[in-house]
């Protein structure tokens, strides 16, 4: 039979041993917490360390970033240097305007409505107008000066392109091209006699001529790659596009300006 | 306990060697063995008292407070870099933006360039070709209007021959006396011609183009040493009439017999007429004569 001293005391020591086993609990659930804070912290120390990365690589790829465009800016900058003043420009640009409008003024009173040719024979350039307004602008060919001697005979050939104010006298299509002496001279072959076959060329004079007098043709060639450069024998030559054009558009009659 | 009983020793070897050692060595370690299990068994199964209880409830605690302890300076700690990596994040952060806001405020001015060179190119560009079309007219127009309005004027009575401009007269040069070579002189006065050639030599034969049963012969002007040559000398500029203009022939008798009307003059004077005028060129002579 137990004594209720015993009894208690086991009563006490069971309450202390529940307070005891509580406080124990309660200091197990704090150690969980801080625990379970701490676990937390580290995350965020993780994902800052991590964004601090981040951020720091973003920072130098700007930084980069940042000197290319410098560069690319400094370039551009540098640029308008290569490029020249415009005032200067435009006041001049202005006054020839004024010139070109006076001689504008002063050509179409003399010309009205005319369809004529230019032709530049230093620029090997043709131009084809009305009045004031140009229809056509080609790269042409005129003669390449200097003379043709033939020692046989002592006859030579003048290979200029005159200057001049010409007219357009008379023009066909598909011209056949009956090869001259000088032709045979300058290829430094024999002349044949005059009716020979050989003399008969298709096609050297393009598809279109037109005579603009004294022995002189516009036609066109063979060599469209010469176009630009004087190496004719004195007419003018023509690519066969700018030539149809010319043709279909030039009427015989026509002013040429040869200068 | 039969189990406390220590195994009997091995009968030592006759020879006194290592195996009986071993044995005993190894009897040892199987006694010590089966004590320590002994021990924990009795340990288990012996009722604790309440201080022992007690003790071992302090002692956890003690664990648990020291663990709940060192858990928090680190928790602490953790804390503190963690806010101490906020200021640092939060500078990234903030040159990272500016950086950022730079780069994009570098990129929208280089855009902004590009697009201005881009324009400004375009426009010198546009002036350039401006400029060159009224170059190219302006050259256009002044040939052809010196083309147009060159003429030459020739004053027999005074003998002076005028390259006129329109009204104007550009250069004027001295001859001697207009007269009719290589024959009577016509009866109808000479008024205007037009130049029809300009021949560096005369050419014995002019330039020709013809249809010769539908095909074309061209012959170009011919140069040689002919009698027609001869007569007219250097700088020959052939008129629609047979107005001659030349430089003095070195063949007097050829020139003489040639039939035209001759301005006599020096070769630098005809030079300066042979390259100032064109085909075309309308000449005027003034009455007088």
């Amino acid at each position: 039979m137990s004594q209720p001293s015993d009894k208690r005391r086991t009563l006490v020591l069971f309450y202390c041993a529940a307070i005891f086993s509580l406080v124990l609990l309660f200091q197990a659930l704090r150690v969980c917490a801080v625990f379970a804070a701490l676990t937390r912290s580290a995350h965020t120390l993780d994902d800052r360390t991590g964004r601090l990365n981040i951020l720091t690589r973003d920072y130098r790829r700007q930084l980069d970033y940042g000197r290319e465009l410098s560069v690319r800016m400094a370039f551009l900058q540098d640029l308008p240097n290569l490029l020249p003043e415009q005032t200067r420009f435009v006041r001049t640009q202005n006054v020839i305007q004024e010139e070109v409008g006076a001689l504008r003024r002063r050509i179409g009173a003399r010309l009205a409505r005319a369809t004529y040719v230019l032709v530049d024979t230093k620029a090997n350039k043709l131009y084809v107008k009305k009045g004031l307004k140009l229809l056509l602008e080609a790269n042409c060919s005129v003669g390449r000066g200097g003379l043709l001697r033939d020692k046989a005979t002592g006859r030579g050939w003048d290979f200029n392109t005159p200057k001049g104010v010409f007219a357009v006298v008379w023009k066909t299509e598909n011209p056949v091209w009956i090869k001259p002496d000088w032709a045979f001279v300058e290829a430094k072959q024999p002349i044949p006699p005059p009716d020979d076959p050989a003399r008969l060329v298709e096609g050297e004079l393009g598809g279109y001529l037109l005579s603009i007098g004294n022995g002189y043709l516009i036609h066109g060639t063979k060599d469209e790659e010469s176009l630009g450069r004087p190496v004719s024998h004195g007419c003018v030559r023509l690519g066969a596009l700018d030539l149809e054009q010319v043709y279909k558009t030039v009427p015989i009659g026509a002013r040429v300006y040869v200068y | 306990m039969s189990t406390d009983a220590a195994p009997p020793a091995p009968p030592p070897a006759p020879d006194g060697t290592w195996r009986p050692r071993l044995a005993a060595a190894g009897a040892a370690g199987k006694l010590a063995l089966r004590r320590l299990h002994s021990g924990i068994y009795s340990a288990c199964h012996r009722p604790l008292s309440a201080l022992e209880t007690g003790a071992a409830g302090l002692a956890l605690l003690a664990l648990l407070t020291l663990a709940h302890i060192r858990m928090s300076h680190r928790l602490q700690a953790a804390q503190a870099d963690s806010y101490r990596l906020n200021l640092p994040i939060e500078a990234a952060d903030t040159a990272l933006e500016t950086i950022d806001n730079l780069n994009t405020l570098k990129a929208e001015d280089i855009e902004q360039m590009k697009s201005a060179m881009v324009g400004l190119a375009k426009k010198q560009k546009k002036y350039y070709e401006d400029r060159l079309a009224l170059s190219e007219e302006r050259r256009q127009l002044e040939k052809q209007l010196d083309l147009i309005e060159t003429h030459l004027l020739v004053d027999p009575a005074l003998g002076r021959l005028k390259i006129m401009r329109a009204d104007q007269a550009v250069k004027e040069y001295p001859f001697s006396g207009m007269v009719y070579l290589g024959g009577p002189s016509p009866s109808k006065p000479l008024r205007t011609a037009f130049i029809t050639a300009k021949e560096y030599f005369a050419h014995p034969q002019r330039g020709d183009v013809k249809i010769q049963d539908g095909k074309i012969v061209w012959t170009p002007p011919q140069i040689g040493n002919v009698s027609r040559s001869d007569a007219l000398g250097q700088y020959v500029v052939f008129t629609s009439t047979s107005l001659i203009l030349h430089a003095p022939s070195t063949a007097q008798a050829a020139h003489a017999a040639y039939p035209h009307w001759c301005l006599p003059m020096t070769v630098a004077t005809a030079k300066k007429i042979y390259d100032a005028v064109y085909i075309g060129t309308r000449i005027s002579v003034a009455p007088g004569r």
